[in-house]
């Protein structure tokens, strides 16, 4: 069994990290065992879904502190917090989820031959 | 004017005269005694080889002129044949398919046939320390016919150019290696051009049990397609130890490239018919030309270095790689991989590889019993915590990786593991 990371593909048995390098022979194994076996021996990334907090104070949340002071002199502050609690509400609570196996497994398993044993 | 003497009664000798050469037919060696005269090497011609027997006298190396170079430089193609650096492992047991398990750069072919223990052992020829042993622990006197037993090693084709092969000039290879086995009669050697999975075997002989022997034989070379000029596999390099009729069916001929697989092994021992049966090989040596010249000799750390380009570990030498016994122990604390710290939110560093490997590598990661890295503040390292995230490797390459732990808290942390790259053909 194998689980596709954000750099590499990981070998359950021993969690090792296998690139996806074409000389790599653990990569070519990956590739005979989805070919053999088909996708189901493989699950997909996780993806992260950040929480309400993570979003606030991400990229698209708070605006920074000197920015904010500039609002408060101007009057627009509080808007401001309005507008990224409404954007972001704590409902959002995150999580992981995994993601489908990409088309890419499949289809680099299409290609390659099925190995001579010696 | 010449003068005729017949009879029985013969002259008693020749005074003041000479005897001309076309007149001296045949002289007994008995008759040849006392010190010869100085005779001019421009005479000495056509003496037959056989002729030329005991001890040679001591000749001034200034008068050694015009004779063939012997392969000089870097002449054993391949790496770590004295059966020296066993990075893995020494010893694995119950060994049932193929791989590298104990000495670096040697893998097995297995499948169904018998079971195995494969080792690193001290027995060997007096001129080597060590030997690559199998030992059979599950006898198969039936075997299927697909199944077959194969151990050698494999080189890269960018490492083979200059056996030209693919050209009229091909070169032959000589492969020479000490054996011993427990079971006499007729075993193989095999090489595998990987660009055409052409193969061809020569027989050898193990006369006597358990008794080390030397063995050589010159394989021709290919004239019809290249060895491909990269960093993979060119040629294999086989010791055949058993196979099925899949293999053996056919018929054989010694030192011919074939691509019929019934043709490889014919009449080949059966060195898994039974559990006291043993094998040791040791010395192992591919050169160019048809000559075995004598082993090549290499430094322990000149070995190393060459094997670290295909797999490479954290563990100090010695030690084999593995995880704790438990989820806060490590199974050694000699030669971690160094960590870095950092503060809030993440610790990280890199690893920068000894030996740049061949390829982009497979690393595994080893720690506690569950393969965690440590990260802990530096002044109170005891009370850390496990990594528990397996996929925190980055931008790994053929000279190193990265890692990173995510961490909360802004306190400098520390962070160790253990690691093993591996890039084997």
């Amino acid at each position: 069994m194998y689980k596709l990371n954000e750099n590499s593909i990981q070998r359950l048995s021993d969690n090792a990290s296998i690139p996806q390098a074409e000389g790599n022979r653990d990569y070519q194994q990956f590739l005979q065992d989805v070919k053999v076996n088909g996708t189901s021996i493989v699950e997909g990334a996780d993806v992260i879904e950040p929480d309400y907090v993570a979003l606030r104070t991400g990229e698209d949340g708070y605006a920074p502190t000197g920015e904010q002071l500039d609002m408060q002199y101007k009057g627009t502050w509080e808007a401001h917090i309005e507008d990224v609690k409404t954007k972001y509400p704590k409902t959002i609570t995150g999580g992981t989820t995994i993601a489908d196996v990409p088309a890419w497994v499949q289809e680099e398993a299409d290609k390659v031959e099925l190995q001579e044993a010696d | 004017m010449p003068t005729n003497i017949s009879g029985t009664t013969g002259i008693d000798k020749v005074q003041d005269g000479t005897i001309v050469d076309a007149d001296i037919d045949t002289v007994a060696a008995s008759k040849l005694t006392g010190a010869l005269p100085a005779i001019s090497g421009a005479n000495l011609t056509n003496v037959p080889a056989a002729n030329i027997t005991g001890t040679l006298p001591a000749i001034s190396g200034a008068n050694l002129t015009s004779v063939n170079a012997v392969n000089g430089g870097r002449k054993n193609l391949i790496i770590n044949g004295a059966m020296k650096v066993a990075q893995r492992d020494t010893s694995v047991t119950s060994q049932t398919t193929g791989g590298y398990t104990t000495l670096d750069r040697c893998k097995t072919w297995l499948s169904v046939l018998g079971t195995w223990t494969l080792s690193k052992d001290t027995n060997s020829p007096e001129e080597f320390s060590s030997s690559w042993k199998f030992d059979c622990t599950t006898a198969d006197t039936s075997i299927a016919a697909a199944g077959y037993f194969v151990v050698g090693t494999t080189i890269e084709g960018q490492d083979l150019q200059h056996l030209k092969y693919g050209t009229s000039a091909a070169q032959s290879v000589t492969l020479s290696f000490w054996v011993k086995s427990s079971k006499t009669g007729t075993y193989m050697c095999e090489l595998f051009q990987e660009a055409t999975s052409g193969k061809n075997s020569i027989t050898y002989t193990i006369n006597s049990a358990n008794t080390w022997e030397k063995k050589s034989m010159t394989f021709a070379g290919v004239t019809g397609t290249a060895i491909t000029d990269d960093n993979t596999t060119g040629l294999r390099v086989y010791w055949v130890l058993a196979a099925g009729s899949d293999r053996t069916s056919g018929t054989h001929s010694n030192n011919t490239w074939h691509t019929t697989n019934a043709n490889r092994y014919p009449g080949i021992v059966n060195l898994a018919d039974s559990t006291s049966n043993t094998f040791y090989m040791t010395g192992a040596q591919l050169e160019v030309g048809s000559t075995a010249t004598d082993f090549e000799h290499r430094s322990y750390g000149e070995e190393l270095a060459l094997c670290q380009r295909y797999f490479e570990k954290s563990f100090n030498d010695g030690v084999a790689p593995a995880n704790g016994s438990s989820s806060t122990t490590t199974a050694s604390d000699d030669g971690m991989a160094a960590g870095l710290g950092s503060n809030n939110s993440g610790v990280g560093g890199s690893v920068d590889y000894k030996v740049t490997k061949r390829i982009n590598p497979t690393i595994t990661k080893y720690g506690n019993n569950a393969g965690g890295w440590y990260y802990t503040p530096p002044t109170s390292q005891s009370s850390g915590s496990w990594s528990t995230n397996s996929g925190y490797l980055h931008h790994s390459g053929v000279k190193g990786f990265n890692f990173n732990q995510n961490i909360s808290g802004d306190t400098l942390y520390i962070m160790y593991g253990h690691w093993t790259a591996d890039a084997e053909l």
